[in-house]
């Protein structure tokens, strides 16, 4: 019997102890183990086998495209994925999201809307904890759909920046914002600009900025009700890279 | 109590838990402040409103309004 190997398993007859030298035929019991044996060694293939059906040639190969992926350069330009979260709760907060590696940051929420009518602050963080202190300093602009008139808030030396004036208590309405953050990991001034949208009986359009008026190294941020829960939202965080 | 969610960018690892006392101290420092916020906020548009009725009342047009003081209709 030839060998199946490696289309299929062979089905190898042992001899017994009381079966003659012919049956089985010794000299076939041999050469079929032969066979399987040569076929296993086309299998597995010699040193540094040239034969790409060969699992040493396989091993090889796939080593050889291993170290190239491991030794390539990061990725450059462009956003970087840090991470996201779904909004829940009264606030979400995102340590460890600033640090060296970028100088600025991008942070893109959707579908934000919540359990009544309420504002959303955004305020920067440090070492697990808000910094909720009289340095920000932030002006917005609220247009809406009916009027080329707009209303202009302000913040001067108060505890937050107030990046969503009204989020809506319905699921339909929802809000959306994205915010850039500057140099929030730097000994500097930490500045932000934001462009959101609040799709509510106003149907608003918001933009703003504004700075926090001390060098504070922050590496993350919350996102706070003014009252109430989130009932939806995403936010996703990007870092800018810097090459 | 009022939960906080919070995300750890670096290990992937979210807590989710009730606010502490600080936490909810400036919660409800929060709210109060976006309250007066408001209120100033929509005392400033009544005025405004107010302004431009007083302009109609004395028989400015709209667009007269609008073009003189940049005040509109909402």
């Amino acid at each position: 019997m030839a060998t199946n190997f490696p289309a299929s398993l062979d089905t190898l007859t042992n001899p017994t102890s009381s079966d003659s030298l012919s049956s089985p035929s010794h000299s076939a019991q041999h050469a079929n183990v032969n066979d399987a044996v040569e076929a296993l060694q086309a299998k597995v293939g010699a040193d540094s086998s040239a034969v790409t059906t060969s699992l040493d040639y396989k091993v090889a190969d796939h080593a050889s495209r291993l170290t190239t992926l491991e030794s390539a350069p990061a990725p450059t330009g462009g956003l970087v994925y840090i991470t996201k979260a779904t909004l829940s709760g009264a606030s979400v907060s995102f340590d460890n999201v600033f640090d060296s590696t970028y100088e600025n940051y991008v942070i893109v929420m959707s579908d934000v809307s919540a359990s009544a009518s309420v504002g959303m602050y955004f305020r920067l963080r440090a070492s697990s904890s808000d910094a909720a202190f009289t340095r920000y300093y932030w002006h917005q602009h609220e247009g809406q759909y009916n009027s080329s008139s707009y209303q202009g808030r302000n913040g001067s030396g108060v505890t937050y920046f107030h990046v969503l004036p009204q989020v809506q208590g319905t699921s339909t309405d929802v809000a959306a914002t994205t915010i850039t953050v500057y140099q929030p990991a730097l000994a500097k001034y930490t500045g932000i600009n934001h462009d959101g949208y609040e799709a509510n009986v106003g149907r608003n359009i918001v933009k703003g900025a504004g700075f926090y008026q001390n060098t504070t190294v922050f590496d993350g941020f919350s996102l706070v009700l003014t009252s109430g829960t989130f009932s939806s939202g995403t936010c996703f965080v990007y870092g800018l890279a810097t090459s | 109590m009022s939960h906080i969610k919070i995300i750890d960018g670096k290990t992937g690892v979210t807590v989710e838990r009730e606010m502490n006392a600080d936490e909810l101290a400036q919660q409800e420092a929060d709210a109060v402040a976006h309250a007066e916020y408001e209120t100033a906020v929509a005392a400033k548009e009544d005025a405004r409103q107010s302004a431009i009725d007083k302009l109609a009342a004395l028989g400015l047009t709209v667009d007269e309004i609008s073009a003189a003081f940049g005040l509109e209709n909402n």
